[in-house]
């Protein structure tokens, strides 16, 4: 690219454009050959392909296959009630799949909104007149105008510029404002001084530029180029839940095979095989479980933003759970992006008032009618801090702007017809042109002494993380030179506060075994100081340069210790740093928000873009956006992400327990040849009825307050491990199976005379609701057991989650419809139960909690 | 070897782009620059500007010595340029493809298997990303194993390094584990080599316009040549089209050839 090259008169004609800007329709001519100027959205998963998805994952095919069967044997034994089973089959999957799939864009649609409420206007010179449009229709060739606080909206030559000054952050990490002129630039392209690219922002002062790149073929737009091609992530949660409906899937078809086969040897027709085979399918699937786990982060999601935390996708909850290392940039996450004078050092105590009067006239920020502050954010703490402290009021003569290279600005000012010079830049620009000092009153020359116990004051100053800008004066005389001779004023140090939390925060993460890694584009000082305040150990640090030239090994060592400082940092370093940890197996992490923190997101195991101060492309990356910008916000989202982890594996006990006295009738039934203690529809009205309510009341569970006290659970422990199947199947369900048998039994031996009853019989009917009130009353016992698999429940408290009172009056009220309402008993076949019944099923909810505090009391003896 | 290269001079500014490379390909073959332009309605603005364009590419052509010559046509399409092509004995046509049909799919699609009827007519189709003239610094070659017209090829390279000063890479694309570029490659890289062109070498494992688009933004190309697809349409819709994918996403400009 050549453009910056060129003067003022051959952009224009390059561009084919004039100071009038384009006519209104060659503008829409280039919108039509150029396109809009927009930055594709990160490519998403098909609408249809997303909803389509929540009704093929292996839970719903084995439902589909067993409405299906209930179809087929519908057609060939007319009657016998499988239609009806079918059609409510197929509903379950429906409402299963809708409500998941609902769950799911909640979270999206909530972005989207964010969204809306950013600026889309620009202002553009068309037909000689300055009109403001969308920004997606700005074309190359429009002039545009451009002013502090305004957001560039492509690729644009600088063609006027008056004290014009950019933050060049989100495109490349650099947070100084940087300069813009309108003379050609025979460097970098990249680096050059009269180009604003998109997606920057105006800090400073006003211009007009020449748009020549739009949408995606701006630098803006390359990243996301980038970005689109870093291969997205799968979250452990999502693998794991795969994994369990994997492992759910083949236990349940096997199972239903083997037993359709065993039916077959011990002489039972076709039919009641292939009938039995579907219950035991059905017993089998957990069917609430996918749509509880969904509910459930998305409530975590919603207590994760009122605290601030905005979760994109769902398994981000709990990925955030399990992260082990977070890398963190400083300014705005750590540190408030509010600058703001702390220290000012002179020689003497009487240029104290000096000082003041050069930081306030030195200095291009102004403040508007209604007290706003405008400017850079450095000029707007020098004049804040300054603008009360002196009152001498005065009139600008001329200035020298601030210069990247010089490193200074200067001004002309007149103060009671007086004229004076007034400088103000970094020490090592400032200090080669000073010549004198005041001392007791009597300008002397600056000797090496002086010099020597300045340069203590100023490294004292940068080693506090302070930003230090020195100040000199002189008066004015004509024909001298300006910058020339001055008088040392003294130095302001300026800060850029830690958010108060942080602190805390830090202390919380390191307690909670998670390393932190700060990665900054800001100078070693500066990186350090903040580090230090914060509670992070500065012993290890690296720059850009140290990691560029280290080996993907020699970095991988490094990163293996605790509390890491980057500084001078650059993003393609910074995704390099990521990648390697990525290697060495830790969860990472990642916060940003520039353009080109974007891949880095992208590639973290969970990317956090900020909200206040992040770009589109790194909110639209991210998989947690910070509202607050704040640290501290990360902190309480891991914990809720540990909390998350718990939770679901306690429901998934919860749930799992269950299909042990579902999957035992059948068993008994093809073994014995009893009538079915359980009914298909008996179970889906447990599984996806009674279950539900308390199932979700676990995971509203709060974090126990040990949980940021452990380290991140390792790699190898999974959501579903043996301990938490053994619980589940060998020692909570068969609690329930014996319970039912015992209700199913008790109606049999007090009312029936012959064993082979019809299936319309009362006794039957009864027989089957006790067997169902059985496991309803277990239920609401593991409720309690399962809402800590270590702690006693006793030491939990019966009242703690209200949720779990509400969801077991839910159940039990359900339970009550099933067995005592005509429409219950006809769509469930059941019979009202006599109140004894009940009252013979309740010990053996006690007796499954006090099975599992001897278990738990055991276990924690052995484990102490 | 051309003798003629023609361009289609459309009033639009990315025609400006596609007449720099017609440029290029006449100043590699020393041949004859037909600019073919339209008829517009004298008098109007629009007619002053596009004969302003016009008269600014044929100074700069002048300025590197290349003939020129200029036909006017009333209405030129793709249904009609084999006879225009014809009658002009023009060896190579420059086509600029504006962002509209780029969008759009079916358009596309038409205006490809439109010019892959065309079997006597050669083409150079042109999606202009930046308007600005570019100094390509890094230009990219999409190869294949099946590449013909080598020479061709070869004399259009040649001419970009000799006016850019560019540094060339070569991106081949294989589904093999091959770390070899087969022979027919191999041959390009000699001539190229012998005309001492620098040329960094790109082996990538997978074929998809994705992965080109990609390291095109990573690697910061400016141009990226490729040869026209020979996918047939119902492959096409089962496999996606490599040309396609990077007309439509890439970052830079980009040159199909159908030779």
């Amino acid at each position: 690219m050549i453009i910056h090259k060129l003067k003022k008169e051959e952009v224009f004609e390059h561009l084919h454009s004039s100071q009038d800007g384009l006519s209104e329709t060659e503008a829409q001519k280039r919108l039509k050959e150029y396109g809009e100027n927009i930055i594709k959205e990160v490519a998403k998963e098909n609408k249809i392909l997303k909803f389509l998805k929540h009704f093929t994952h292996i839970f719903a095919i084995l439902l589909w296959v067993a409405a299906i069967l209930c179809f087929y044997s519908e057609y060939k034994h007319p009657g016998e009630g499988l239609l009806n089973l079918g059609i409510a089959i197929v509903i379950v999957i429906i409402i299963n799949g809708i409500f998941s799939y609902i769950q799911e864009t909640k979270a999206e649609k909530a972005l989207e909104e964010l969204k809306k409420l950013l600026p889309y206007k620009v202002k553009v010179m068309r037909d000689g007149k300055i009109n403001e449009i969308s920004v997606n229709q700005v074309v190359p060739g429009d002039l545009i105008i451009l002013e502090e606080g305004d957001k560039v909206p492509a690729d644009s030559r600088v063609i006027e510029a008056k004290n014009f000054f950019v933050n060049n952050a989100p495109l490349t990490g650099e947070s100084e404002p940087q300069k813009r002129t309108d003379e050609p630039y025979m460097g970098e392209y990249l680096e050059s001084q009269n180009i604003v690219f998109a997606g920057t922002l105006v800090v400073g002062g006003k211009g007009k530029a020449l748009v020549f790149a739009t949408g995606m073929s701006t630098e803006f737009g390359k990243i996301a180029h980038i970005t689109t091609g870093i291969k997205g992530k799968t979250s452990k949660l999502q693998m794991e839940i795969k994994d369990i409906t994997k492992f759910v899937g083949i236990f349940a078809s096997v199972t239903g095979i083997i037993f359709f086969v065993s039916g077959h040897i011990i002489g039972r027709s076709f039919w009641e095989n292939f009938l039995f085979a579907i219950g035991i399918i059905i017993a089998n699937v957990p069917e609430g479980l996918l749509p509880t786990v969904t509910l459930s982060l998305a409530m975590s999601v919603q207590r994760m933003a009122k605290k601030k935390a905005l979760v994109k996708s769902l398994s981000s909850v709990e990925t955030l759970g399990a992260v082990t290392v977070i890398c963190t940039d400083k300014t705005g996450t750590l540190t408030q992006n509010k600058m703001r004078a702390r220290e000012i050092f002179t020689y003497n105590s009487k240029d104290e008032e000096m000082l003041y009067l050069i930081a306030k006239y030195c200095n291009n920020a102004y403040i508007d009618s209604d007290n706003n502050i405008h400017g850079d954010p450095t000029e707007k703490a020098l004049y804040e801090f300054s603008m009360n402290k002196t009152k001498e009021e005065g009139k600008r003569i001329s200035e020298i702007p601030f210069d990247s290279v010089k490193k200074r600005m200067s001004v002309i000012y007149e103060i009671d017809n007086k004229k004076f010079v007034f400088t103000k830049g970094a020490f090592e620009t400032i200090l080669p042109i000073c010549k004198y000092i005041r001392e007791d009153n009597k300008i002397i020359p600056l000797n090496e002494e002086i010099i020597s116990n300045l340069k203590t004051h100023y490294e004292h100053l940068t080693m506090i993380g302070l930003r230090v800008l020195t100040f000199a004066y002189k008066d004015f005389r004509e024909n001298e030179n300006i910058e020339d001779e001055l008088i040392f004023a003294g130095f302001i140090g300026l800060e850029d506060p830690p958010h108060p939390e942080v602190p805390e925060a830090i202390k919380k993460c390191k307690k909670a075994g998670i390393r932190i890694i700060m990665i900054t584009g800001d100078a070693e000082n500066t990186a350090k100081a903040i580090a230090k305040q914060v509670g992070i150990n500065t012993d290890k640090t690296l720059n850009s340069l140290d990691v560029q030239h280290m080996s993907d090994n020699e970095l991988k060592d490094f990163l293996k210790k605790d509390d890491i400082v980057f500084y001078r940092m650059t993003p393609s370093d910074k995704l390099r740093v990521v990648t390697l940890l990525k290697d060495l197996d830790e969860i990472v992490a990642v916060t940003g928000d520039g353009v080109n923190d974007a891949p880095a997101l992208k590639k973290a195991d969970c990317g956090i873009a900020m909200g206040i101060s992040g770009t589109d492309v790194a909110k639209e990356v991210a998989d947690i956006i910070l509202l607050d910008d704040n640290f501290a916000t990360i902190v309480s989202a891991i914990e809720e992400g540990r909390a998350v982890f718990e939770n679901i594996r306690n429901f998934i006990t919860y749930i799992f327990s269950s299909n042990i006295p579902e999957i035992i009738p059948y068993i008994v039934y093809v073994l014995t040849n009893i009538p079915l203690p359980l009914t298909i529809m008996q179970i889906l009205a447990i599984d996806l009825g009674t279950d539900i309510l308390p199932a979700l009341s676990l995971g509203t569970e709060k974090p126990a307050k040990e949980i940021m006290e452990k380290p991140p659970r390792s790699e190898q422990e999974k959501l579903l491990d043996l301990k938490t199947l053994l619980r589940a199947y060998c020692f909570l369900g068969p609690f329930e199976a014996v319970a039912g048998f015992f209700g199913y039994f008790y109606i049999m031996t007090n009312g029936f005379e012959t064993p082979q009853l019809s299936t319309n019989s009362t006794v039957y009917m009864q027989a089957t609701s006790a067997f169902f009130v059985a496991i309803v009353i277990t239920q609401v016992a593991n409720v309690f057991v399962c809402r800590n698999s270590q702690k006693s429940i006793f030491a939990l408290g019966f009242t703690t989650n209200r949720m779990i009172l509400l969801a077991i009056i839910v159940e039990l009220l359900l339970s009550i419809f099933i067995i005592y309402t005509h429409m219950g008993n006809k769509f469930f076949q059941t019979h009202p139960l006599p109140l004894n019944v009940w009252l013979y099923l309740i010990p053996f909810a006690f007796l499954l909690i006090i099975a599992d505090e001897i278990r738990k009391y055991i276990s924690h003896r052995i484990f102490k | 070897m051309y003798k003629k290269v023609g361009i289609i001079f459309e009033d639009a500014t990315n025609t400006h782009t596609a007449a720099y490379y017609s440029l290029v390909a006449a100043m590699a073959n020393q041949a004859e620059l037909i600019i073919m332009a339209k008829t517009l309605k004298n008098g109007s603005q629009t007619c002053l500007r596009y004969k302003n364009r016009i008269e600014k590419f044929i100074s700069e052509c002048e300025e590197r010595n290349i003939n020129i010559k200029t036909v006017h046509y009333e209405q030129l399409t793709l249904n009609n340029i084999e006879h225009f092509v014809k009658n002009e004995d023009i060896d190579i046509v420059f086509l600029p493809l504006d962002f509209d049909t780029i969008k759009n799919n079916r358009k596309l699609q038409i205006v490809i298997n439109k010019i892959k009827k065309l079997t006597d007519v050669k083409f150079a189709i042109v999606k202009a990303v930046h308007m600005v003239k570019i100094h390509h610094s890094k230009v990219v070659l999409v190869l294949d194993k099946k590449i013909s017209s080598i020479k061709d090829w070869g004399d259009f390279i040649f001419s970009l390094n000799e006016l850019f000063l560019n540094k060339l890479t070569l991106m081949y694309l294989t589904k093999e584990k091959e770390d070899e570029l087969p022979e027919t490659l191999s041959k390009l890289v000699h001539l190229l080599e012998k005309n001492k062109i620098y040329i960094e070498k790109l082996i990538l494992k997978g074929i998809s316009g994705k992965k080109i688009n990609l390291e095109a933004a990573l690697r910061n190309f400016d141009l990226i040549v490729m040869g026209i697809s020979k996918r047939s349409p119902i492959k096409t819709i089962f496999f996606g089209n490599l040309m396609l994918d990077v007309l439509k996403e890439s970052p830079c400009n980009v040159i199909v050839f159908k030779t």
